[in-house]
């Protein structure tokens, strides 16, 4: 049975085709050869029946009249029935009246049939009993033995053709059973090689075609299903275990990583241990240096608040400075505009026309009538003296002018200095003076670069600060708002001033709209030496940031990015109790 | 013992002796007629009896002309039948025409006169049947003969069919000789 299930489909349904067929064929052919057989049985006795009765009747005269010859004779013609091998008559007394034996050797007897069947069937042959009768009377019995070897024969033959049949069909069965299983068995079979090569060759790519709808058909679809889900997952597989490979890989390179530092953790062990030797000498004298260091330190410190306040004051001073050199810069223009009028001035023909009178001065009156250079005399004093009144126009202008920039030099010198004096003592203020004053030290370079300044200033309470630390800040993003300005390529150019305060805080904005910053600067731009403007120092914001920091306010910005302008936010504290 | 008394017994021995032989020869001859009368019986059997003959006559008549040799045999056969008639023997010391008979049998006493009887049966539907010798050459239908010592006998068929008897086959396949 183990042998059978291991056996393939084609093979498992030709022997359910062979046993069926075998099967059936043998009910068949068992079922008509004993039908023959029993048909032939039945045929053979009629015919026995027949041949006896004929052999009765033709008897019974015999028997009548005791003619045991004709009987004898009547019997004998038994024999053209080849079946027949012996036969005898008993008369009524049941005597042997005659017999007939086929076989020379006699070795049948005619029977004592009293109370026998009439049909008595044995193996090999048949007996039958026939009461001969005469005129309704039995007056005698006849006895026919047949042999049943041709029936016998005729069986053996007949199951011989029959078996003949049996394997010829048997054949045909395997033969049609083969062809109409290739309906059934190619796509289990196909199904079960791509099942092979998917296994062996992993390649899940692979489908079949689905031809049909059955049960074959729906076992397709589904395996195809299964390769999709297989494929899938493979292609995830796939991907992990690259992923995998990659971790293993990296883990693999942390492990030489771990390793090298390992070694080099080693090393630094083995280092430190030195240095901690080392250490140990140097822990003796380390208290002695750590308070020189921090001594050094205070002392750098301080001198970097100096620089700072320097810084601060280097600003102020810069910016007047730099307004201060703008106005000499106008006076110098002027002092040169007046040079080259006193150079070019007309004074000197005067002279020459004076000397020229000097010399005629006898006879000026037929000098100026007469001479031809004469002549010409009051016609060039008349047009001398226009060009004299022009001239002292023109230098009144300039010296006007010239005036007004001296004027404006001794202003911001003593802005300046009534802050040089301040530093360091709080007042009251009011920040919009303070924003003003900036301004005016930004003034001329605003001007010159064509910079409008829109003021909101709401009406705010004064604030009780060391103003000249306010201004230095206020100056610093003024400053940086014109740079700013300047450098860009904005058609407007604009600075906005806005003064708002709430409950504890005033809010200074200066909002430009020039070059903006970059969204990377902002992080770094109140760092210590960051500066994105070539002449910048790089610690005006920083500085800034500090002042407003100890102030108890802040300084910060806002920037949308390059070419979208910047606004600093200034934030002071109020201090209430001074506030007013 | 004297020779009275031997000659006595030789006498007694000689008639017993004699009686003897006379009760064989007397058994043999009661033996033979009671087959013969088994036969006249067959005989009525093995022939297709014209309806009419049967018909008309109330039973089957056997008449036995001359002295009957067969004593009581025939009449131990009269309680059969053929053709659902009952057997009647008839005996008569001449032929009386006008008697029913379907079979005559004419007996050895009549030997002189068998042929005349013969005529006058002419060819009525009776079966004539004798064992005087030559009978069926004579005009009778059937004849007793003896062959090997068997009784056998011989049928004239021609007058058979002349006097409308028909025979069985199987009785004319028995049936010593045909004429």
């Amino acid at each position: 049975m183990s042998s059978l299930k291991n056996l393939s489909i084609q093979g498992k349904l030709l022997i359910v085709y062979i046993s069926i067929t075998g099967l059936m064929l043998a009910i068949a052919f068992t079922s008509i050869t004993s039908f023959n057989l029993k048909s032939s049985k039945k045929n053979i006795i009629s015919d026995l029946n027949v041949v006896a009765d004929i052999v009765a009747e033709s008897t019974a005269a015999s028997l009548a009249f005791s003619d045991a010859e004709s009987a004898g004779n009547n019997l004998r013609l038994l024999k053209s029935h080849e079946s027949v091998i012996f036969a005898c008559i008993r008369t009524s007394g049941n005597k042997v009246f005659a017999e007939y034996n086929l076989d020379v050797n006699n070795i049948f007897i005619c029977d004592d049939f009293e109370g026998r069947e009439n049909i008595i069937i044995h193996s090999g042959y048949v007996d039958l009993f026939k009461p001969v009768f005469l005129d309704d009377q039995p007056i005698g019995r006849l006895q026919i033995k047949a042999s049943l070897s041709e029936l016998t024969e005729r069986t053996v033959r007949s199951a011989q053709i029959s078996l003949a049949i049996f394997v010829g069909l048997m054949l045909v069965t395997v033969l049609i059973s083969r062809r109409i299983m290739r309906f059934i068995t190619d796509p289990i079979t196909s199904l079960k090689d791509l099942a092979q090569s998917v296994s062996r060759n992993k390649d899940y790519s692979l489908r079949m075609e689905k031809t049909t709808d059955d049960e074959v058909g729906v076992l397709i679809g589904s395996f195809n299903n299964m390769l999709d889900q297989i494929q899938n997952r493979d292609g995830a597989l796939i991907e992990e275990k690259e992923k995998a490979e990659a971790l293993a890989e990296s883990a693999k390179s942390y492990a030489l990583k771990t390793e090298i530092m390992n070694m080099d953790l080693e090393n630094e062990i083995s280092e430190r241990a030195r240095i901690e030797d080392e250490l140990q000498e140097l822990n003796e004298t380390l208290e002695d240096k750590v308070n020189e260091r921090t001594s050094k330190l205070k002392e750098l410190n301080e001198k970097i608040g100096d620089i700072a306040r320097s810084a601060g004051m280097a600003e102020v001073a810069s910016g007047v400075l730099h307004n201060v050199g703008n106005v000499l810069n106008s006076v110098n223009v002027s002092t040169s505009v007046i040079r080259e009028h006193v150079r070019k001035s007309k004074a000197e023909s005067l002279g020459r026309v004076v000397m020229m009178l000097e010399k005629n001065k006898n006879n000026l009156a037929e000098f100026i009538s007469e001479d031809d250079k004469g002549k010409q005399i009051p016609r060039f004093l008349s047009l001398l003296s226009e060009q004299l009144n022009a001239e002292k126009e023109s230098l009144n202008n300039e010296l006007d002018e010239l005036a007004s920039n001296i004027e404006h030099i001794k202003n911001v010198i003593s802005m300046q200095q009534s802050y040089a004096g301040s530093y360091g003592v709080r007042e009251k203020v009011v920040l919009s003076d303070l924003v003003e004053d900036a301004l005016k030290i930004n003034l001329q370079g605003m001007n010159r670069h064509g910079i409008k300044v829109v003021k909101n200033y709401k009406d705010i309470k004064k604030l009780y600060v060391d103003k000249h630390k306010i201004l230095q800040i206020i100056i610093n993003l003024i400053s940086n708002a014109k740079y700013a300005l300047v450098d860009s390529l904005n058609t407007e150019k604009k600075i906005i001033l806005n003064i708002s305060d709430d409950n504890d805080m005033v809010r200074l904005e200066v909002k430009d709209t020039g070059i903006g910053i970059e969204e990377n600067d902002i992080r770094h731009l109140f760092e210590y030496g960051f500066k994105k403007r070539r002449g910048g120092h790089g610690f005006g914001l920083h500085h800034s940031a500090i002042v407003a920091n100890e102030l108890g306010g802040s300084v910060s910005v806002i920037s949308d990015g390059l070419g979208k302008g910047a606004c600093f936010v200034l934030l002071l504290p109020y201090d209430k109790q001074v506030t007013t | 013992m004297n020779k009275l008394s031997f000659i006595l017994l030789n006498c007694f021995l000689l008639i017993l002796v004699s009686m003897s032989w006379c009760a064989s020869v007397h058994a043999d001859l009661n033996r033979e007629y009671q087959l013969k009368a088994a036969y006249l019986l067959n005989f009525a059997r093995f022939i297709y009896w014209p309806e009419q003959v049967i018909k008309t006559a109330d039973n089957f008549n056997i008449c036995v002309i001359g002295e009957s040799p067969f004593d009581d045999s025939l009449d131990k056969i009269s309680n059969k039948k053929i053709k659902n008639k009952k057997i009647k023997i008839i005996y008569s010391k001449s032929y009386i025409e006008g008697n029913q008979c379907h079979i005559i049998y004419i007996s050895k006493t009549k030997n002189n006169e068998h042929k005349d009887i013969i005529k006058k049966i002419g060819d009525s539907v009776v079966l004539t049947v004798s064992d005087i010798d030559g009978f069926a050459l004579d005009g009778g239908m059937i004849g007793f003969v003896r062959i090997k010592n068997k009784i056998k006998f011989e049928i004239n068929v021609d007058k058979s069919i002349k006097s409308n008897i028909k025979y069985r086959s199987q009785l004319l396949e028995v049936a010593e000789t045909l004429r």
